[in-house]
């Protein structure tokens, strides 16, 4: 399993958990391989990528994953098995391919509906400056949210909690995302289409949750 | 993920046998799912040739269903092993003390040659805890079952006893792992998957202390909910037959991604090792959601009650009639890791707080 830790801080002010020794080392124990960290700046904010790794597909790919030319940034935790129904041949690292995914995809929901497989992941779109976050519909990868209220003013978003009060499991409804230009929030809901008949069915969620919040698009 | 509808059909005079297609069907994506999530597993690090595959292991239908598909998938010269987990439970120590002091001199109750861990040698008259554990006792006789009906495979049965003491230590460390969820539940399971896959047990039968290499946990989740194997699912087809079954089943594929699944996550993951869930790939979801009811859970009350009817099926095509009849439990009461103490503190409801 790997581990993700991402925090985003407004620029003039201090990361959430300064004092929080134990949760890199939470992290690490995640994925015992390699633990990396990158930070970049945005729109007024520092978005700090902690990713720690426990290598099983391909050679040992350290994490989170940079896009050379665009500069987005991927926190992989999960096993895509399958990407477009072709299994992720022998000896190909998967979190390579999922970024090589997203990068080609016109919005990152629509890339995400192409794998097949478990995954908790942050995802920093450099380009439009979204960062886009969640687990799979079936909630098999843990992630958990900490925020004092408006993202805005800071959220940290991890594999796994420090035991303090606040933290809150990311659901497995939808893509999140955070506008760090715009500073909208919202969620792209997981649907599924019918087969058959071509009406729309949701596996897990009532739309309305999060309804004033984001845009209802179909994955 | 084009996960269909629950399929609500009700077939008129529909039964299920060992030769219904829906059993070679499960089998087929079942097997498929259990080959992608071990092919390719690379070599622990370290020198030497190590074991890259474990199985939670309790004993129980949907484990040894998946146990018995790997062998399938695997090379015959390639160990596998076993995890079983077992708690030092002093309500159930006190009460098997209290009985055998009733029934004096009673021969100890203990499976043929299941010895107790090297550094707690069995003493006259006491009982060991662990070998009194259901999932124990279950775990050694599938081990046994698993042996027979997969020749030339090494199955490494690993006893993983947890002493009282080693839960109290370890406790805070679980209650932080599952936080944001927070129930006497969520804790007594945590603490299950914790020490299970901290893999440190002892080996069967020679008792020699054993640390499991294997990174991959192989876990038999999801089955219960996707082809009916809750006590609910009887209850409510006794009550209201398959229109009652139908919508329970809806509620659960409702609730799959609200599992806590997370949780389970966050405490498997803490050892570096990574837990994968075979009913839990697509294409087999896909396939319970779209296989009729009688299709999964049989045609007859005692049969659906029983639960999980066309896996049962499959183990018995697959050579395993005695785990075919295995009843389900849950993993915090077969491992004894629900109410540990004695007296009123061990009556705490499931749903509390943890204090």
């Amino acid at each position: 399993m790997c581990g993700i830790l991402f925090s985003i801080t407004p620029a003039t002010s201090c990361p959430l958990h300064p004092n929080s020794t134990s949760l890199p080392d939470l992290i690490s124990r995640r994925g015992p391989d390699t633990t990396s960290v990158h930070v970049t700046t945005f729109a007024n904010y520092t978005l700090t990528f902690t990713s720690s790794v426990l290598s099983l597909r391909g050679k040992l790919t350290p994490q989170p994953l940079v896009d050379p030319a665009t500069g987005s940034v991927l926190c992989w935790n999960g096993e895509a098995w399958r990407i477009n129904s072709a299994l992720v041949p022998a000896g190909v690292n998967d979190a390579e391919e999922v970024l090589k995914l997203l990068l080609s995809v016109e919005t990152p929901e629509k890339g995400f509906a192409r794998i097949a497989g478990p995954w908790a992941c942050v995802f920093f779109d450099a380009v439009k400056g979204r960062v886009w976050f969640g687990r799979d519909c079936l909630g098999r990868r843990s992630l958990l949210e900490l925020r004092k209220g408006d993202w805005k003013d800071g959220v940290t978003i991890s594999s796994v909690g420090d035991g303090h009060e606040g933290w809150k499991e990311v659901e497995a409804e939808g893509l999140r995302y955070f506008g760090l230009q715009s500073g909208e929030e919202g969620v792209v809901p997981f649907l599924h289409r019918e087969d058959r008949d071509g009406s729309q069915v949701s596996m897990v969620y009532t739309p309305s949750v999060y309804g004033s919040a984001g845009a209802n698009r179909e994955i | 993920m084009p996960f269909p509808k629950l399929n609500q059909t009700i077939e008129p005079r529909k039964c299920l046998n060992t030769d219904s297609p829906e059993v070679g069907k499960l089998k087929e994506v079942l097997l498929e799912s259990v080959r992608t999530r071990v092919r390719d597993i690379p070599e622990p690090p370290g020198p030497g040739r190590k074991v890259r595959l474990a199985i939670l292991f309790s004993g129980g239908l949907d484990c040894s269903v998946i146990a018995r598909l790997a062998h399938e998938c695997l090379p015959v010269d390639e160990a596998v092993d076993l995890l079983n987990v077992a708690f030092e439970n002093k309500r159930f120590v006190e009460a098997r003390n209290k009985a055998n002091k009733a029934s004096k001199p009673k021969v100890r109750t203990q499976l043929p040659g299941v010895a107790a861990p090297a550094e707690e040698p069995p003493q006259g008259g006491t009982t060991d805890p662990y070998s009194i554990c259901p999932d124990r006792i279950t775990g050694l006789a599938t081990y046994t079952e698993l042996q027979r009906v997969c020749p030339g495979r090494l199955w490494n049965f690993i006893q993983i006893n947890v002493p009282y003491p080693d839960l109290l230590s370890h406790r805070q460390s679980v209650i932080n792992l599952i936080h944001p969820h927070n129930t006497e539940m969520d804790l007594s399971i945590g603490v299950a998957f914790y020490f299970a896959s901290r893999g440190m047990g002892f080996s069967f039968p020679s008792n020699q202390l054993y640390s499991t290499p294997a990174r991959i946990l192989l876990s038999g989740l999801g089955a219960d909910e996707l082809l009916g194997g809750y006590a609910r699912h009887g209850t409510a087809f006794r009550f209201r037959s398959y229109a009652g079954l139908l919508e329970e089943l809806q509620l659960d594929v409702g609730r799959l991604g609200k599992r806590n699944l997370g949780r389970d996550d966050r405490v498997l993951a803490h050892w570096g090792r990574e837990a994968r869930y075979p009913f839990l790939d697509e294409d087999v979801v896909a396939w319970c959601l779209g296989t009729g009811v009688i299709g999964k859970c049989g045609s007859s009350e005692e049969e659906v009650v029983e639960g999980k009817r066309v896996l049962r099926l499959l183990a018995t095509a697959l050579g395993m009639k005695e785990v075919a009849g295995e009843k389900k439990r849950a993993v915090q009461f077969g491992s004894r890791s629900a109410r540990m103490e004695a007296g009123e503190k061990g009556r705490v409801k499931g749903t509390a707080v943890v204090s």
